[in-house]
């Protein structure tokens, strides 16, 4: 880890906005996985990639969570909605909002 | 300075109690870290968590930000250890919540004092983002000792 690769170019290094991208998906996935779980339709494989943005001197503005996947036996709205619970209730959007600006673009693969 | 991205990648198979899931970093810097539920609340096992990420972030932020601190000093680090742990706990009425980041630093610094060396911790604390995020709903604690046995 080091500030040039954390406001810079990477260089295959990790940084706290990477970590807390990884943190947030990996909650995300779980509370997700729960919601689906609890109406009646656990899924069969989820693709989650999360995305933080970090502007130096503010701090970090903006979590973005995504997920597609396929679950038999649910709707497309019904997808959305398992996705926007999940996205309020992980302990990790807890932790960040208020601060932070939480998203969740859900798609529901056939 | 421009705004940065920077992203992970997850994979979820199975229902939540028997199900798991890959973690990779978009910078390459880990890939494949298997999670489950299980290893979450219960034994790691050697897994990671959204709790261990959290900590490693707060961690990360939290050494660059007494780095920053110190050099501005005048007194760069030679060699900063930190340690965050984060608290998961279930909160009545609110299911599960992270109440609780506790950072442990120890600092190596030539040529400081001690009231330097605070002035230095109390900025970086002010400093540090993830800091800030994670007092909006938790108790972020500090503690920071000057490593003297090596100086």
């Amino acid at each position: 880890m080091s500030w040039p690769a954390r406001a810079e170019s990477s260089d295959g290094k990790t940084s706290p906005e990477e970590l807390i991208a990884a943190a947030h998906a990996t909650c995300f996935a779980m509370a997700f996985s729960h919601a689906l779980a609890q109406a009646g339709s656990p899924p069969e494989q989820l693709d989650l990639p999360a995305a933080v943005t970090f502007q130096p001197g503010t701090g970090i503005t903006r979590s973005a969570l995504t997920v597609s996947g396929r679950v038999s036996g649910m709707d497309d709205a019904a997808f959305r909605e398992a996705a926007e619970g999940a996205k309020e209730n992980c302990p990790v959007s807890q932790a960040l909002r208020g601060n932070v600006e939480l998203s969740v673009d859900a798609r529901l693969q056939s | 300075m421009p705004r940065v991205q920077r992203g992970a990648d997850v994979t979820w198979e199975g229902n939540l109690a028997r199900g798991s899931g890959k973690l990779s970093a978009q910078t390459g810097a880990f890939r494949g870290l298997p999670f489950s539920v299980p290893t979450r609340v219960g034994q790691a096992e050697g897994k990671t968590s959204p709790e261990e990420l959290l900590a490693a972030a707060h961690a990360g932020c939290w050494a660059m930000s007494l780095a920053g601190e110190l050099t501005s000093a005048g007194t760069p680090a030679e060699r900063l250890t930190v340690g965050a742990t984060t608290t998961l706990d279930e909160v009545e009425g609110a299911g599960h919540r992270i109440v609780a980041s506790e950072i442990r630093a120890t600092a190596l610094v030539p040529g400081i004092d001690r009231a330097a060396f605070e002035r230095a911790v109390e900025a970086a604390e002010a400093g540090c983002t993830l800091s800030a995020l994670i007092k909006a709903s938790a108790t972020v604690t500090v503690s920071a000792e000057l490593d003297e046995a090596g100086t």
